[in-house]
């Protein structure tokens, strides 16, 4: 096996070829082992081949390593565009803060009450249930707006294990989340009102129920019950007595932390630019090529790059099958959020709540309570499918400026109150495309198994190729498996 | 308490010539150090659960010093599950061999969360690695 060392040691008694300096003369550089894509997952697995003494090479498209971790530094509140939420049984990620001396903080993100803007009509939280507005029936006039979606597919869900998701057993729930309350006799009223924050047509409900169960894993940990379970939106965070962490979690200074030091560990192996558009495995070890002409060659590749960006990439031999399909076919979902502080109490001159949820342009506006060191509160305006694609479509400039002038005309006791920091849209990344993959209706049946089989010598990491974690520790979950493969193989 | 767990299974006296003779397979390919050195790599799917020497605190599972042979849910200082506290049996090749391939399927509402390992000979070599410890 040649090692870097060895090919520095081999450049150097040609001098002559380096000086010519000629890209097309440069022979590929070698490794045991090539990752495309410096997010989570692929700095992890890096990181685990070169514990087991494996020679690394890390190739991130992008000038930034971290992927859906992104800390906007340059930001006063610093807020976090991406992952940073880290929950307290997420044991690889608490483990590798551990080994890179970084500290978890609990989270401080308290949602302050939500009401509704629904129909051209406001109604507070505590008067949901008895409102004419909702027109939900029995049992679910009692669940706020917000959370109708969330809490139907809660009340649904058969799975009990984490993996149970891949049984064949529970294939039956591999519908749209749609087909999924149709056939529960879900009223009309309550479909509309799942359909605001929920992609009804083009998410599996199989895949969101794997979520929930495994939040309720989080959620009954270590025999005691931390939380209500179902509360996707902020909640009063707690730390139990006597234990190191909170239910939830964030890493000191921000989450971009820990790639950033995943990626010093790993020193020069980690190249930035480097945007992959072939993985050649016809010969007797992996030739990746990247767009600039650069060529690398390695026993074994790890792809850590989400699918929605490797179906880019030319793989030979072809994909094939079930897994051809997943690289091709799997569906992504995005999350917009813009990021400001609240200047005034805007909620002491309507009477209304300072968190909103409505079915027009907005989406939710999340109030956030002061954090101790900071005087005013702070708000984030959160989209997700359908509204996240809807404002994805306007340049920054203008979609902050169709929040800011939206907001204050459903709300005119905001106008003059918010003021807009940043917004970050993960569909607009184009080298992500999207916040999180998302299994359509049938996908989890047709490919989820398949998917992450080792295809010749390239394997696949990457949260959208875990098996039963979920956030940041799914990233870090695929990336040891890639690793052990490999490990296995080598 | 094995030979009980097999009557239960099994049904048949005579079969625990056959159990005894499982274990005595088990224990040669456990002392094998090579496949210790092997099951040392593999380690990296346990590692970020579970401490090898009991001195640095627990992580989110227990330690796993002196787990081979060690009753279940035995460490006083460890919150098992309701569902590992029932249990009656001691950490052997074969319970380990069965919990590593799928601990749900051994103790269904365990709450380790684990996808399993697949390849029987890196289970092999995984607990040649955890009887040295």
């Amino acid at each position: 096996m040649v090692t870097r060392r060895n090919l520095i040691k081999g450049a150097a008694a040609v001098p002559l070829l380096s000086t010519l300096g000629a890209p097309l003369l440069k022979a590929a550089e070698r490794s045991s082992v090539i990752v495309v894509g410096g997010g989570l997952s692929g700095l992890y697995s890096a990181l685990l081949l070169a514990d087991a003494g494996l020679d690394v090479t890390v190739l991130e498209a992008s000038q930034r390593i971290g992927g859906r971790v992104y800390t906007r530094d340059g930001v006063e509140t610093r807020p976090e565009f991406g992952a940073s939420q880290i929950g307290r049984t997420y044991a690889r990620v608490i483990n590798l803060c551990s080994r890179l001396d970084l500290k978890l903080i609990p989270e401080h993100r308290n949602l302050m009450p939500m009401s509704s803007y629904l129909e051209q009509n406001w109604v507070r939280s505590d008067q949901w249930a008895d409102s004419p507005l909702n027109r939900m029936v029995g049992d679910e006039r009692k669940m706020q707006p917000a959370l109708v979606g969330s809490q139907l597919l809660s009340k649904f869900n058969p799975l009990q294990n984490l993996d149970d998701w891949l049984n064949p057993k529970f294939a039956d729930y591999d519908v749209s989340i749609l087909e999924l309350m149709q056939r529960n006799n879900v009223s009309p009223a309550a479909i509309r009102l799942a359909g605001i924050g929920n992609d009804l047509y083009g998410s599996s409900a199989l895949g969101l129920m794997q979520e929930k169960t495994r939040g309720l894993f989080d959620a009954r940990f270590g025999n005691q019950e931390v939380e209500e379970i179902d509360r996707p939106y902020g909640f009063a965070n707690r730390k139990l007595e006597g234990e190191s962490l909170a239910r939830i979690n964030n890493i000191e200074g921000g989450c971009s932390r820990m790639p950033e030091a995943m990626a010093a560990a790993l020193g020069d192996s980690v190249q930035t630019g480097k945007m992959v558009r072939a993985i050649d495995m016809s010969g007797d070890r992996a030739e990746v090529r990247c767009v600039d002409g650069s060529r690398y060659t390695a026993d074994f590749v790890i792809s850590a790059l989400p699918f929605s960006v490797l179906r880019n990439v030319s793989i030979y031999p072809l994909l094939q099958g079930p897994q051809a399909d997943a690289v091709h076919k799997i569906g992504y979902a995005g999350t917009t959020r813009a990021f400001g502080f609240i200047e005034e109490p805007y909620w002491e001159q309507d009477g209304f709540e300072p968190s909103f949820f409505t079915d027009g342009t907005i989406h939710m506006l999340w109030a956030l309570e002061k954090r101790p060191d900071e005087d005013k509160h702070r708000f984030m305006v959160v989209f997700t499918e359908p509204a996240a694609s809807r404002i994805d479509q306007f340049p920054k400039d203008q979609a902050l400026a169709l929040m800011e002038s939206e907001i204050a005309r459903i709300r005119p006791s905001t106008k003059g109150k918010l003021r807009f920091l940043d917004m970050y849209g993960w569909s607009n990344n184009t080298f992500i495309r999207g916040c999180r993959h998302m299994f359509k209706p049938g996908q989890i049946n047709a490919f989820a198994r398949e998917m992450i089989v080792p295809h010749e010598r390239l394997h696949f990491a990457g949260e959208h190729t875990r098996r039963s974690d979920f956030g940041m520790e799914s990233a870090l979950e695929s990336g040891e498996r890639a690793a052990f493969e490999i490990i296995g193989r080598a | 308490m094995r030979i009980r767990t097999m009557r239960g299974k099994l049904g048949g006296v005579g079969l625990l010539a056959l159990s005894l003779a499982g274990a005595a397979s088990w224990a040669q390919a456990e002392d094998d150090p090579a496949l210790a050195a092997k099951g040392k790599q593999f380690f990296m799917l346990c590692q970020s659960c579970h401490a090898i020497d009991d001195s640095s605190g627990m992580r989110i599972g227990p330690h796993l010093k002196g787990v081979y042979g060690r009753p279940v849910a035995a460490l006083d200082d460890f919150s098992y599950s309701a569902a590992l506290r029932e249990q009656d049996f001691a950490w052997d090749g074969e319970k380990l061999d069965a919990w590593l391939k799928r601990p749900y399927d051994l103790v269904p509402g365990s709450s380790m969360s684990f996808a399993g390992v697949a390849s029987e000979d890196m289970r092999k070599a995984l607990i040649a690695y955890l009887k040295t410890l």
